[in-house]
């Protein structure tokens, strides 16, 4: 008989997946009929010796998934005897993520054997467990029923028969693989035995095991990362490796650093979303400073949520050897306010390019140290040196840094992409280490508007379901994701703006509400009472009657910009802790978040940008939240088709097709010098400030200075012949404009003016640094220098420090003022250019320019978001920013439009700082942090940043201790949270404060 | 062999042993079974110290039972080799030898596997074939439950393509340790394709009663359940003095 139709199989066993998920009828799949045709391809890729790790074909790897995920009517021993064999295949592979969760199986029918076939069930249950890493707990389960501990009551012996002895061999096979070296040995006998007695199952176990046991110790961290790197061999490090308690390593980490990425040389890593990268981070930095006794480490994040998670999760894993690890901050700012640098230094490339630019001045010893004794620079999510806007500015810092720390060694870690070996060759690396399978699959499925789910698979999309679609995707998208089993949540849904994230969410509880109760009775009290905590600080931060804290309430929450940060990461911990059902964000939550979504749906595809649609480069980023390592064997993406003009075969067409550019290349060369938007400008700006920035570096007193910062770029390295001469001709036009603007001498060649040399400290725009000096200049001997020495603003000092920031072109550009100036974006940026001019008047005396300041005073002044959306104006065009007059809308936008001010606007206060001269020398430290965290004092703006307490109780605090730091730490130390001085907290603040104060108490 | 005749799609088959055969049985027992040897699987258990007898306990009474299990299979087995055209080099037998006299294992209790080596091949050539033999006796009064247990065995649900997969894979580690290359060893794996109504297998029923029983075991047969497709036979084998038969085993 000739070969049966396995793709056709495949496709089958995947459709009914998504059947399955739907809650929809199976409609004529016969599941048994798919899943055995499989069996003799299993049967033969089990029979297969290892060849390695990761070298199985996406074929096979997805056949492997399809059987051990069939649910089949059937004995369990049958079950058990197929996923056995799939996890055979899988550990010969390497495939740890997926053994781990095809171990949730394996333990579900192990329990249902282990009133028949206890040992056969013990046996089961401990590789289950060393599947998942709980080693020790599997040895200590089989110590204790095969009697070998001598002590405990071990259960009524049973009949010695053949089944019996049989499984007593796989429970002791188990134990000896989990506790000696000769488990190969024992394995290989073992396997005899069952052969001899036609034991197939057994058999199975045994060939499971044994792979298992030759794949885990091949992946062991201590084993592999010696192989690759002797340092790894030393005693500290050997005992870093061992508190790490990690099991194994994942494939594409084997081959990263075996490939050499914990050496000391310029690398690229290229791998899948949710490859671990991060810890490989971690490693390099670990033995570079290993070698190196006294260096540091710089890890730049170019997300917040990213260099949060960073942080913590280096704090944890770098404790063991005493490295201290902090955030330096993510913005510009060139100050470096620490009493000690630290070993480890995380901060975002604008951070990044501030400490760049000052580590060249007299006043930046400590941002020259921190560079001088850097041994190694971890670049995370390289891939954006090809995305526009961002793109450019990171390619020029990383430019700079090459030029002025030649000798400092770059790890660059990027998303598996096309083109990572250019960026490789450009850090003058080898070849970028690459070309790793991602731990977990994804089912990528497209929502037709006909009601046709189609599954993404080469060669081209088939059908996998049909469901109705109305004529509103929103609806459309409550009602699938309400359709998905409980075993898929949380669901994240990924929105195109605020309004339509929050809606869905409102038709997700409205929807949804009968499913609320019995998932809420599901909670253990623990959990109910987490859930609480989080709640009850959302509702301090928005009001008792936001919609979000109810809407937590049945499971489901929002995330996006207009959400304060403390409510962000209490949803992004429920989440993690799968304490939400569902959670709609906007693109916010699909930048680098390591949250556990099996599910991700996304309704709509006209998403902002400059193609007004959801570029393929969203699009990786977005699915890479669904079904990451240790959350699901696979992840699964429902997309909503849309049959829009501007829409239409966006996914098969663009998103889905494998032949679409997505190889990373410079964009300088894209960046217009002739202006038609407020993003020209920026992005213009942004060039000139790097011009400015590189001018100040010290190696740009060369001829040909155009030509020579161009030639270093990536966008040269990538280019061809015309892009060449474009950001040659750029850098010439940015160079002429600092000339023209008295910030560059056309000296041959170019040099900065001492002006110039102030203004490339600010890393602000030349028109906002013209701005910022005159209104300096006529606040210099008043109010500026009445700040020195205090440790308290008062109001009419934020309104002063509100007008100094409006000054600024990149805080203008966010304001009340310049979006009511206009309702066109050449409209706007026409305004801004006036305003950049001077000709400012009808904006300064418009009713929203007051408005700015007042909001931006009250902000500092500690006004929580209800207050300012009640000060702000009421706009009539409801969608508009605080438009209408509903509440809870008001407050989110005054979270958005705080968030949005309050970066540029720090930044600016730092270069204003710069530009004061000996006047901004005196001024205290905490203005900075004042203005972007929104609280007026010293103590209260530690706490925050600190204890990561929310403003108000922050502001409670210094309240009643006093508002000096020194006040607060003596209140702290006095026991005053528990003396009862404390003002009304919420248990997470309280928490926090408790932490703190356990820090202090500790290092003091 | 004395008679052929059909029932509900099944080819029944009567055999009747008279003392000789049952002699010559008795005979190739003692000679496969009665060594006395270690059963490795008990050696590996000991070498780990697991103490056994705080685990498992011996269940005496049973050994008579499992006597007559052991003998039957055997006899099961002749007959594979008698008419069915088998060499003994190609049998596989799940507990021969079984050294330890243990009950067995429920399930299929003779393979037997015959592949020609074609390097390449992508389909079972005309003369590979598989048989797979399930073999029950009982001493009781009726052969109903024996004809039960038998049908059930071979049915869709017992004889699981799950179940011959890992079957087959033992037969597969056979051939590869009587060096059978990994892919000619493979090979096996084609017999799961249209299991099993593809041509080259056989499934077979073996029913093995004392001559007492004849007529309720042929009216049994008739009972049978419809043979849902593939080659099925029921094989009647009556043994003499059946309950008594596991005294003359050493």
């Amino acid at each position: 008989m000739a070969p049966p139709d396995f793709l056709l199989s495949r496709r089958q066993l995947r459709r009914v997946r998504v059947q399955d998920a739907l809650g929809l009828e199976r409609e004529g799949v016969n599941v048994r009929l798919h899943r055995d045709r499989l069996l003799e391809r299993l049967a033969v890729a089990a029979d297969e010796p290892s060849a390695g790790f990761d070298v199985l074909a996406e074929g096979v790897v997805d056949t492997v998934v399809s059987l051990a995920l069939a649910e089949i009517d059937e004995r369990t021993e049958d079950t058990l005897s197929v996923v056995l064999l799939c996890v055979k295949v899988l550990a010969a592979d390497g495939q740890f993520a997926r053994l781990a969760l095809a171990a949730d199986r394996l333990r579900v029918h192990a329990r249902m054997l282990d009133v028949e076939r206890p040992f056969l069930s013990l046996a089961v249950t401990a590789f289950s467990d060393a599947l998942q890493s709980r080693e020790p707990r599997a040895r200590r389960l089989l110590q204790q029923r095969l009697g070998l501990e001598g002590v405990g009551d071990l259960p009524a012996p049973l009949p010695r028969v053949r089944e019996n002895l049989n499984d007593l061999l796989c429970a002791t096979l188990m134990w000896v693989a989990l506790s000696s070296r000769e488990a190969q040995e024992f394995g290989e006998r073992s396997r005899n035995a069952f052969l001899d007695h036609h034991d197939g199952l057994a058999l199975s176990f045994t060939d499971a095991v044994l792979a298992w046991v030759t794949a885990a110790n091949a992946a062991r961290p201590q084993q592999v990362l010696e192989a690759a790197d002797p340092v790894f061999a030393s005693e500290p490090l050997k005992q870093y490796v061992a508190r790490r308690r990690l099991s194994v390593l994942y494939p594409a980490q084997v081959k990263a650093i075996s490939s050499g990425a914990t050496l000391d040389l310029d690398q690229v890593v290229s791998l899948p979303t949710s490859s671990g990268k991060t810890l490989l981070a971690e490693f390099r930095i670990v033995a570079s400073l290993a070698r190196a006794p006294g260096t540091r480490a710089i890890y730049v994040a170019p997300y917040r949520l990213l260099a949060r998670q960073v942080e913590r999760s280096f704090s944890v894993g770098l404790e063991t050897l005493r490295h201290t690890v902090r955030d330096l901050g993510s913005g510009f700012d060139p100050s470096l306010d620490t009493d000690a640098l630290p070993d480890v230094a995380i901060c975002t490339p604008e951070r990044l390019d501030a400490l760049l630019r000052a580590s060249v001045t007299d006043s930046g010893s400590q941002a020259a140290d921190l560079f001088r004794t850097c041994s190694v620079l971890v670049f995370d999510e390289l891939q954006l040196l090809g995305r526009p806007g961002r793109g450019p500015r990171f390619e020029l810092i990383l430019t700079r840094l090459r030029a002025m720390h030649p000798a400092l060694r770059i790890l660059g870690l990027c998303a598996a992409t096309q083109g990572a070996d250019d960026i490789a060759s450009w850090l003058g690396a080898n070849e970028a280490i690459a070309g790793a399978r991602r731990p977990t699959g994804t089912l990528e499925i497209l929502w037709e508007t006909g009601g046709t789910l189609r599954q993404r698979v080469s060669p081209r999309p088939t059908e996998v379901a049909k469901l109705p679609r109305s004529s509103q995707a929103a609806n459309d998208a409550a009602a699938l994701i309400l359709r998905l089993g409980t075993q898929y949540q949380p669901v994240l849904a990924v929105e195109t703006s605020r309004n339509q994230a929050e809606g869905l969410a409102k038709r997700l509880v409205t929807q949804g509400a009968a499913l609320a109760a019995p998932w809420r009775s599901g909670l253990t009290n623990d959990e109910t009472q987490e859930l609480g905590t989080a709640i009850e600080e959302v509702r301090s931060l928005l009001g008792q009657e936001h919609p979000l804290a109810q809407y937590m309430q049945q499971g489901v929450a929002f995330h996006h910009a207009g959400v304060p940060t403390h409510a962000l990461q209490q949803i992004e911990r429920l989440a993690s802790r799968r304490l939400l059902r569902f959670v709609c964000a906007t693109t916010t939550v699909a930048e680098g978040a390591d949250l556990p979504f099996r599910a991700v749906v996304i309704p709509h595809l006209n998403f902002a940008g400059e193609s007004g649609r959801l570029d393929r480069d969203l699009y990786m980023n977005i699915i890479g939240r669904a079904g990451r390592a240790t959350v699901s064997v696979e992840g699964v993406v429902f997309v909503l088709d849309s049959d829009a003009r501007t829409l239409v075969n966006l996914v098969r067409g663009s998103l889905w097709s494998d032949t679409s550019g997505d190889h990373i290349r410079g964009r300088v060369s894209e960046v217009p010098t002739l202006l038609a938007s407020i993003d020209d400008w920026t992005n213009y700006n942004e060039i000139q400030s790097q011009v400015m920035g590189w001018l100040g570096d010290g190696a740009s007193y060369v001829e040909n200075q155009a030509e020579v910062l161009a030639a270093q770029t990536f966008s040269w390295a990538t280019g061809n012949a015309i892009e060449k001469a474009r950001v040659r001709s750029l850098i010439d036009d940015a160079l002429h404009d600092l000339e023209s603007q008295g910030m560059a001498l056309a000296a041959s060649p170019y040099q900065l003016t001492s002006r110039g040399a102030n203004a490339r400290l600010t890393g602000l725009s030349v028109p906002s640094v013209v701005r910022l000096e005159g209104a300096i200049r006529r606040g210099r001997d008043g109010w500026l220098r009445s700040l020195a020495g205090s440790d308290s603003l008062d109001a009419d000092a934020t309104v002063q420090i509100a007008q100094l920031v409006l000054e600024s072109l990149e805080v203008a550009g966010q304001s009340l003022w310049l979006r009511r100036a206009s309702g066109t974006p050449t409209g706007r940026l026409e305004a801004l250019a006036k305003f950049a001019a001077g000709d400012d008047d009808e904006f300064l005396s418009s009713d929203e320019y007051d408005a700015d300041v007042q909001l931006l005073a009250n902000w500092m002044m500690g006004a929580s978001y209800v207050e300012l959306a009640r000060m702000a104006p009421v706009f009539s065009h409801a969608n508009a920013l605080f438009g209408g007059t509903d509440e809870s809308k008001r407050t989110s936008d005054a979270t958005e439009y705080v968030g949005k001010l309050s970066y540029p606007a720090s930044w600016t206060w730092s270069g204003a700082i710069v530009l004061a001269g000996d006047v901004g020398e005196a001024v205290p430290g905490f203005v900075r942090s004042t203005i972007e965290l929104g609280v007026p004092n010293e103590g209260a703006s530690v706490l925050v940043r600190r204890a990561g307490v929310t403003r108000q109780a922050a502001l409670a605090i210094a309240n009643i201790a006093g508002t000096s730091w020194l006040n607060v730490q003596e209140w702290l130390a006095s026991d005053g949270i528990e003396l009862g001085t404390a003002p009304s907290l919420t248990q997470a603040d309280r928490g926090r404060l408790m932490s703190l104060r356990d820090r202090l108490l500790l290092s003091s | 062999m004395t008679a052929a005749q059909a029932a509900n799609g099944w080819t029944v088959e009567i055999w009747e042993l008279d003392d000789d055969d049952v002699d010559a049985a008795i005979a190739v027992y003692a000679a496969v079974l009665g060594g006395g040897a270690t059963d490795p699987v008990i050696a590996l258990l000991a070498e780990q110290g697991i103490d056994l007898p705080t685990l498992l306990i011996d269940e005496a009474a049973a050994k008579d039972d499992i006597t007559r299990s052991d003998l039957t299979e055997l006899i099961a087995a002749a007959t594979l080799l008698a008419v069915d055209g088998w060499s003994a080099s190609e049998l596989h037998m799940p507990n021969v030898p079984k050294m330890s006299r243990r009950k067995s294992d429920s399930g299929i209790d003779v393979f037997a596997v015959r592949l020609e080596d074609v390097a390449g091949g992508e389909e079972l050539g005309p003369a590979e074939a598989l048989e797979l033999v399930s073999v029950k006796h009982t001493i009781d009064d009726s052969a109903a439950g024996m004809r039960w247990k038998l049908a059930t065995s071979l049915s869709d649900r017992e004889l699981s393509k799950a179940y011959v997969a890992q079957q087959l894979r033992v037969l597969s580690g056979h051939l590869r340790r009587e060096g059978s290359t990994l892919e000619a060893a493979a090979r096996v794996y084609f017999f799961l394709r249209d299991f099993p109504k593809a041509v080259g297998i056989h499934l077979v029923a073996a029913g093995i009663v004392a001559p007492g029983l004849k007529d309720d075991l042929a009216h049994h047969v008739t009972l049978l359940p419809e043979n849902p497709g593939g080659r099925l036979t029921f094989r009647q084998i009556f043994v003499p003095e059946l309950p008594t038969v596991a005294e003359r085993c050493p």
